[in-house]
């Protein structure tokens, strides 16, 4: 906040909604996020809360039926979404590339890699003279063997976990500051996953990429990012260095969805959490957690919690935490 | 201890469109599985944990080898089998959004099974279904809703209230939880666990998540390339794996805590990618991605060696011998 | 006890009513669907009460009067009149009734043979039998349905039955292929297999659990088809080999007008038009129908 020049993303109040047949589903409900340059933040949540719309809304690709509310979205200090009351500004980001869940269905597959790696070489970076050389370089920082005979495949000849790789080396072939990676790892199997997931920790690393992975898996978060922002139903509930949710979770929520995690060690299964994600239709006019949560009390119902800054750099918004002398910790994690 | 499914040598081809070339889905492969035990069965996608239980539950019949349950030859395929069999051994798909009939009620999904095996109609159906539905801990008004007004984690557990409903003893679970959140997967595992207590069932527990199975089963088997590469109880696999996939396995998996961290293997990463069971490399199928790999794992298959009691590892680093395959075939009968 | 069951019956009910009410939604979100239902609505109401809303409604039979013969159109004969002096909207109102009836009986034959047979050779795909009644099925395609239901009916005798006949035995391969395509993809569903599990009987597998998750498209199809199959059946009647004079029929009319082309132009203009509206009316309706029956929001 104090530095600008560090702030690699930057989105601020955003607001998505869609109109569908029944009404207008209130998605997005204020979200707040900042990445730094060279950093890795993970957005963590579960099915339909939000993750996917949000990374949408940087990228410009939100379906027909969205309606921007509210929000700015500011990347690399330039801003590419401003919503105000007379109308809405949004332009496409430079130097923003998106990994998506599916390679399969990323990767056209009547083209080779090559000519589509091309494309993304010669109109994505701008680059027009060995263009083959740049896209062979890429798929070689994706750590594809025989890169040479991959540019020359089609996409039905690569496994899975090559298309994955295959769609990283397009995303970094556009030279980008910023990569959006939408759970890249959910199609894979666990040991591909590994393998794909050192490669984007390492990639961002030695090329300062700061990058948002989204994932439902609190354990590839915590092994992959320096930072966790815990999304539920639309909004963020928690955020805070990897570190720091794992050793003392404050929301509720987190609390209960990293209980809900089988272990390794072997301690059971826990109880799950009660109840389903809200009808966006109709979502709670207070914290969208509460008629699941244990310590609701009338005013989580009534308004919106605001983020409380616990610790240093570790936010909740959850009243609990409203007084910080009050702050209970709940059975937290004690490893 | 009584053996309720016992599966022998067990292969399953399939043809491919080459004349000569199949897909060796499941290569021989050995198991026992224990009354009222939960026996996972863990691998990766292209493993042949799923073509396995497939052929337990008779969707695919055996290409050779022999299936027992309760002593009682079932290797063959679903339309030979008479109506009692398939009403002990029941299964639950891996995705509730395909597994239930879009355009039935959730009355009419969990009847099905009680018109065919229980010859319930009408009323005493209706009562029947509502007292499945209450085992799952789903309200009443389920009834009349069709599949798509359901939210993932409830029609999963309309999907084991009908595997339920003949009352089985046997139900092979294919990666139950897998397309569901964390948050659902714990209620599900729960009232599965729950289950299997008061009714007295047995589980063959298909998945590839290992911190799954940490937690609720007896015995694992690990698949790969069609093979079980090592199998024992569980907690002695997971304080001590033998074998270098099973190693690889553990040491991928994202976790949460130091603990957890701690029992991950160090010495070994990640690499290389599952080959194709068509081209299934020769010699131990694993040597291709193995970093302890030798001259021999690249030419002989790998016996089965016993390295505890209960505890079988198909590995040469655990042979003593040199002949591996000639010692197959022993090894096999010693302890199935 | 009775408490109890009453309650599931307004459940049942409940669920039921939702479910129209939603259906009715998916389709009324667009304009066109509800015109074309308004115009089908009316298409049907005219036909079966073309006695009292035709203005000579005895024109419809064997009624000459050449004194106002090819009169253009006027307030009293909209449409104008024919060569015998009939009033053309007065016929077209009638002609409305075994265009109806060709759609309905033709539809009431090929769709239960059509989706019986691609059920069968769809789940058994791959059996002898199977393959064998497919290739039959391909045999029908192969020859263009007007083409094949001229010939029939050119071999029997020209009445409304027969063209029906005729039309039906060209159709019925179209609906065997989509039930047979659609059969194929769901056959391998877990839910198909589940029942196959339990020990389902075959045929209820295929009729029960399979065909209703088909009735989306089949009634979509049904709906379009209406205007093809009335299409068809006016094809017939132009070359005379459907319904015979002096029962009104569209194709019969627009053939017999064509003679005066283009002094005359309306009596075979109006029926033709008609002809169009027809088609237009069922096929906005079917997109319509295509909505509220594919599920999803």
């Amino acid at each position: 906040m104090d530095n600008f020049d560090n702030i690699a993303l930057k989105i601020e109040n955003l607001r998505v909604y869609y109109k569908v047949y029944k009404g207008v589903l209130k998605v997005l409900d204020g979200i707040n996020i900042e990445v730094m340059k060279g950093e890795r933040v993970a957005l963590v949540g579960e099915t339909g809360c939000g993750k996917t719309t949000t990374l949408k809304s940087v990228m410009g690709i939100l379906a027909k039926n969205a309606i921007l509310t509210s929000g700015k979205i500011t990347v690399m200090g330039e801003k590419i979404l401003e919503v105000d009351e007379e109308r809405i500004f949004q332009k496409r980001p430079k130097g923003v590339a998106m990994v998506f869940q599916d390679p399969t269905a990323a990767l056209n597959p009547v083209f080779t890699i090559g000519e589509q790696l091309d494309l993304v070489v010669r109109y994505a970076a701008g680059v027009t003279t060995n263009v083959k050389e740049h896209a062979i370089n890429a798929l070689k920082l994706a750590r594809l063997p025989d890169a040479s005979r991959i540019y020359t495949n089609y996409p039905f000849q690569l496994s899975g976990g090559m298309r994955q790789r295959v769609c990283i080396a397009m995303a970094l072939a556009a030279n980008p500051n910023i990569i959006l990676a939408d759970e890249p790892t959910t199609n894979l199997d666990v040991t591909i996953q590994d393998q794909v997931l050192k490669l984007l920790k390492r990639l961002s690393t030695e090329k300062e990429l700061a990058m948002i992975l989204v994932t439902h898996s609190l354990g590839v978060a915590r092994e992959t990012c320096d930072r966790i922002y815990v999304m539920y139903a639309g909004t963020i509930v928690e955020y805070a260095s990897s570190e720091h949710i794992f050793k003392n979770p404050l929301h509720p929520y987190t609390q209960r969805l990293i209980a809900s995690i089988p272990r390794l060690t072997g301690e059971g299964i826990a109880e799950g959490i009660k109840g389903r994600i809200p009808d966006y239709l109709n979502p709670p006019k207070g914290c969208r957690f509460a008629p699941r949560c244990e310590f609701a009390t009338e005013k989580c119902f009534n308004s919106k919690p605001p983020l409380y800054e616990v610790e240093k750099g570790h936010f909740v918004a959850c009243f609990l935490y409203e007084k910080k002398s009050e702050v209970t910790h709940p059975n937290a994690d004690n490893s | 201890m009584q053996t309720i499914l016992k599966v022998q040598n067990l292969k399953k081809y399939f043809p491919t469109k080459k004349k000569g070339v199949y897909v060796k889905a499941v290569d021989e492969i050995s198991f026992d599985i224990f009354e009222q035990d939960v026996f996972a069965l863990v691998g990766e996608s292209g493993s042949g944990k799923s073509t396995t239980a497939y052929t337990v539950v008779g969707m695919y019949e055996p290409t050779s080898g022999k299936i027992f349950y309760k002593n009682f030859d079932i290797s063959y395929g679903v339309d030979k089998r008479p109506l009692k069999l398939k009403q002990e051994i029941q299964i639950v798909f891996q995705d509730p959004g395909t597994s239930l009939n879009p355009s039935k009620t959730v009355l009419q999904i969990i009847g099905a099974p009680l018109t065919i095996h229980k010859k319930l109609r009408g009323k005493s159906l209706i009562e029947e279904v509502l007292k499945l539905l209450e085992m799952v801990e789903l309200p009443s008004d389920y009834l009349y809703k069709l599949p798509r007004d359901i939210g993932g984690g409830e029609k999963q557990l309309i999907a084991i209230a009908r595997a339920l409903a003949p009352q089985p003893s046997f139900i092979v679970l294919d990666e139950p939880t897998s397309a569901l959140d964390v948050s659902i997967q714990a209620k599900i595992i729960k009232t599965l666990l729950r289950l299997k207590e008061e009714l007295k069932l047995t589980y063959l527990f298909i998945t590839h998540d290992l911190s799954l199975v940490r937690n609720i089963s007896n015995r694992i088997a690990i698949m790969y390339l069609g093979k079980i590469v090592e199998q024992g109880p569980t907690d002695r696999i997971f304080s001590d794996p033998a074998h270098p996939y099973t190693q690889m396995l553990l040491s991928s998996i994202p976790v949460l805590t130091k603990d957890e961290e701690a029992l991950k293997p160090k010495h070994i990463e990640s690499t290389g990618e599952i080959p194709s069971p068509v081209n299934v490399p020769p010699g131990c199928p694993f040597h291709t991605r193995c970093p302890f790999a030798k001259q021999i794992c690249r030419e002989k298959e790998p016996p089965y060696v016993e390295i505890e009691p209960g505890r079988i590892v198909r590995c040469h680093l655990f042979s003593n011998g040199t002949d591996g395959s000639s010692k197959d075939e022993e090894e096999v009968q010693t302890w199935s | 006890m009775y408490n109890e069951e009453a309650s599931m019956v307004l459940l049942a009910r409940a669920a039921q009513r939702d479910r129209i009410k939603r259906a009715w939604y998916r389709f009324s979100r667009h304009k066109l669907s509800i015109v074309g239902l308004i115009m089908v609505l009316s298409i049907v109401f005219i036909a079966i009460f073309a006695p009292y809303v035709a203005p000579y409604p005895e024109h419809a039979g064997p009624y000459v009067d050449f004194g106002s013969a090819c009169e253009p159109p006027s307030l009293a004969h909209p449409f104008g009149t024919d060569a015998m002096g009939r009033d053309i909207l007065s016929r077209v109102f009638f002609a409305f009734r075994d265009a109806l009836l060709m759609g309905i009986v033709v539809l009431i034959i090929v769709v239960p043979i059509g989706s019986t047979v691609g059920l069968i050779g769809g789940y058994f795909e791959g059996k002898w039998f199977s393959t064998l009644i497919m290739r039959i099925t391909d045999v029908f395609l192969a020859i263009p349905p007007l083409v094949l239901a001229l010939a029939i009916a050119a071999l029997l005798r020209p009445t409304l039955l027969n063209s029906m006949m005729a039309v039906s035995v060209s159709w019925w391969p179209w609906y065997a292929r989509l039930v047979y395509g659609m059969t194929i993809s769901l056959k391998n569903e877990p839910f198909v297999k589940a029942a196959e599990l339990q020990g389902m009987n075959k045929f209820k597998i295929m009729f029960s659990e399979i065909l209703p998750n088909h009735l989306g498209p089949i009634l979509t199809k049904m709906t379009l088809d209406m205007g093809w199959v009335i299409l068809t059946g006016a094809s017939l009647s132009f070359v005379g080999l459907g319904e015979q004079p002096p029962t009104p029929a569209l194709g019969t009319m627009v053939s017999d007008g064509a003679k005066y082309l283009p002094t005359y132009w309306w009596i075979s203009v109006f029926p033709a038009l008609m002809i169009v509206v027809i088609i237009l009316a069922f096929n906005l309706l079917g997109d319509g129908v295509r909505e509220m029956l594919t599920s999803g929001e």
